[in-house]
């Protein structure tokens, strides 16, 4: 819904991959997609940022993944990614990455009927900090993870 | 090579939809095939699939002997490539395929297996690389026989002329054809106009609503929801009468739209196979939006005297996809004339390749993916018997198992996705199930799980390596099992379209020495106590002219009746085959030889 960068805050790959894995990502190469070595100066999207976040979490941090990823379903642009839909599914359900409420979209106009992830929409530094910290601290995580 | 701007201009009506049935195949397209069978990176690695774990694949392969089982092609999906072209050629990621292609080609080869790679007719792969084949067909087939493959998997997303994943959402422009109000007819001193409602609607899809057609194109297969047999595509005939021959202008009062059901490109055609002839096949000016009508430019149509039938239509989805499979497919047949690469499309049934990919291909996927929890080193993935998506087991079953009259030894293999015996999710008692059923179905049998696991005579062995099984998918008459019996379907088991998996199958499977396997489906995770039956005259109402021998089942007096799951064998005279209850989401595979009348 909101591919473009709606705020010049927005982050880069390689900067996203230091935040989360504090290293260069040619040092992660074989582990991340290669997409953040050879686009690292690109401002990353929402679903870039999922599929290294959902990494770090299953490789560095050993946190299992949520093998019922049907409550996901509630985001309409959950399938629209093939290859992001588990790293999307994941940070979704376990509220490190929020959704967004399009009521304006429903039928109703009732908030909670038209969830979209968004994931061509650009990270900003202050939402990769975010997701960071709800990455390692448990307790941040969002108990509804949806705007 | 570059990336172009607007679908082919289609000279050559071998690729169009009226010579999809014509029995003739492009680009030495060979027959005569069975189902492939190997492994493939996908459902056990993702992306993070390395060639050293293909290699420790390669070697538990050989090491369990599956090679010998027919298990040969190993097959790298996505996330081998570097994200980028390499002075406009495909190469390897250095890190995760060090060695390069060729050498692991060489490898494989030297173990007695089969090479293969994936790519996408877009321009991207669906991870995201910008290597798809899109514009560099040629190339990269030079590429793949350069590096020695024998098969290829190709995807869809980022295609430029539907809306595929990643794909612009509204390349339903090219899809659809505008919605149609009225057509005319001028020239020779006559004007002939007629009104949306005077069309004669064939096939499926298009309506009249209000006063114009919409809804001219082809369905779209990606999902669950629309049954694979029966016209999928729909066409607005309008019958306009001449009193001479000769050359007339059509102008048609549309509005344009770029969503399903409303497009941009307008097909006009007279005749059909040999006679088709077209008239116009491209995009019509705009008209701002599916509201706003407008009189089309004039097209310039040959008519003869008296009634012309004028088809309108739009069957791009499938005639471009066609060919643009057919580009790497020809670009094959160039770089290595009478090749053996396999093709195996995979564009997830979006465009019902059961109706055109038997003329390029050896296998096409029918839906979207079987599982998007796919796994990693160390993580086996995730994977459901059933789901409201396609997600499952029983999703993909449930369409493949009416799609019988698509397949075969002369033409391809419905393909329900790779494998997910070794997932998470599911029950050794559903991998034996779903093994059955992909067998049963001459689906092409792709293990997509850590080899590494398994271990001769453990419960993953005993079902992937269960020869008699095996043997029903390579079996050499070539012909995919029929549903001849549900409890859910009484008049037409074999074509209805049934996704309630409350309820026990029964699939008839002709082998080629004679005898028939039949297949006991129960779908339903519940035990079904009640004993299920199956007689000779059914077996013989619904496979008929399919059997080797119809009249050696015909008057056969005794049955040898194996169980090919227990090994289980005896005789019997009644010519009833009958199973007393089966456990939720088990089966029973009965081969049943005749003995002499």
């Amino acid at each position: 819904m909101n591919s473009g960068s709606d705020n010049k805050d927005c982050i880069t790959r390689e900067a996203f991959v230091r935040l989360l894995f504090d290293k260069d990502p040619k040092e992660l190469a074989g582990l991340i997609p290669s997409e953040n070595l050879y686009y690292a100066s690109e401002e990353i999207d929402r679903r870039s940022a999922a599929a290294l976040v959902h990494i770090f979490l299953r490789e560095i941090q050993k946190e299992p993944d949520i093998t019922d990823i049907t409550p996901a379903s509630i985001l309409r642009d959950l399938y629209d990614c093939r290859v992001c839909v588990d790293h999307i599914a994941q940070v979704y359900l376990k509220g490190i990455m929020e959704s967004f409420d399009y009521k304006e979209l429903s039928k109703t106009g009732k908030a909670g009927e038209f969830l979209l992830f968004d994931g061509l929409k650009k990270v900003t530094s202050k939402e990769a900090a975010e997701y960071r910290d709800r990455v390692l601290n448990m307790a941040q995580r969002l108990k509804n993870p949806t705007k | 090579m570059s990336t172009p701007e607007r679908p082919a201009v289609i000279t050559d009506n071998a690729f169009r939809f009226d010579s999809f049935s014509n029995g003739q195949y492009l680009y030495n397209k060979k027959t005569g095939r069975l189902p492939a069978m190997g492994w493939n990176s996908w459902n056990a690695f993702g992306s993070a699939n390395t060639e050293e774990l293909t290699k420790a694949m390669a070697e538990k392969i050989l090491e369990l002997g599956l090679d010998k089982l027919g298990y040969r092609y190993v097959v790298l999906d996505d996330g081998c490539y570097k994200p980028v072209r390499v002075n406009g050629r495909l190469s390897n990621e250095e890190t995760k395929f060090p060695g390069g292609f060729r050498a692991l080609a060489d490898y494989l080869h030297a173990k007695g297996l089969k090479f293969g790679m994936y790519n996408d007719i877009g321009t991207h792969l669906c991870a995201g690389a910008n290597v798809g084949t899109c514009g560099f067909e040629a190339e990269d087939a030079k590429s793949y026989v350069e590096w020695g493959i024998d098969f290829i998997k190709v995807d869809n997303c980022y295609y430029l002329w539907d809306d595929a994943t990643f794909s612009d959402r509204e390349n339903a422009r090219y899809t659809y054809a505008p919605n149609i109000k009225s057509i005319s007819i001028t020239g020779s001193g006559h004007e002939q106009k007629l009104e949306a409602a005077k069309a004669k609607i064939i096939g499926n899809g298009p309506s009249f609503s209000d006063d114009h057609l919409t809804g001219i194109g082809t369905f779209d297969g990606t999902g669950p929801d629309v049954s694979p047999v029966g016209p999928l595509s729909g066409e607005a005939l309008f019958e306009v009468n001449v009193p001479v021959a000769g050359e007339y202008a059509l102008t048609v009062e549309y509005s344009t739209g770029r969503e399903p059901g409303v497009g941009a490109w307008l097909q006009v055609a007279l005749g059909h196979g040999e006679d088709l002839e077209f008239f116009y096949d491209d995009l019509l000016p705009e008209t701002g939006d599916k509201e706003t009508y407008a009189e089309s430019p004039k097209i310039p149509i040959r008519l003869k005297e008296g009634v012309n039938t004028v088809r309108l239509m739009n069957h791009r989805r499938q005639e471009n996809t066609l060919y643009s499979y057919s580009a790497l497919k020809k670009g094959f047949e160039e770089a290595a004339p009478g090749n053996d690469i396999l093709l195996s499309t995979c564009e997830w049934g979006k465009t019902q390749p059961h109706n055109w990919a038997l003329k390029i291909a050896d296998s096409w996927r029918i839906l979207n993916d079987i599982s998007f929890q796919v796994g990693a080193p160390g993580n086996i993935g995730h994977t459901e018997w059933e789901s409201d998506y396609t997600t499952s087991i029983t999703s993909q079953y449930n369409k493949a198992v009416i799609m019988d009259e698509f397949a075969g030894l002369d033409k391809g293999w419905n393909d329900p996705d790779m494998m997910v015996i070794g997932m998470g999710g599911i029950t050794e008692t559903m991998s034996k199930t779903h093994m059955t059923m992909w067998c049963m179905m001459n689906s092409p049998l792709m293990l997509g799980l850590d080899l590494r696991r398994v271990q001769k005579g453990d419960g993953l062995y005993n079902i992937i390596a269960n020869k008699d099984i095996i043997a029903l998918n390579q079996d050499p008459l070539g012909i995919q099992a029929k549903r001849i019996y549900s409890t859910a379907e009484e008049q037409a088991p074999d074509t209805v379209y049934l996704r309630d998996n409350d309820r026990v199958d029964v699939l008839a499977k002709p082998l080629a020495d004679g005898s028939v396997a039949l297949s006991f489906i129960n779908l339903s995770k519940e035990r079904k106590g009640s004993a299920l039956s199956v007689d000779i005259p059914r077996i013989l109402s619904f496979l008929g002219g399919k059997l080797s021998n119809k009249d050696a089942l015909a008057k056969a007096t005794s049955f040898l009746v194996k169980d090919l799951w227990t090994g289980a064998e005896e005789k019997q005279t009644e010519g009833i085959f009958t199973v007393s209850g089966l456990e939720g989401c088990d089966c029973e595979v009965l081969k049943i030889t005749p003995l002499g009348d």
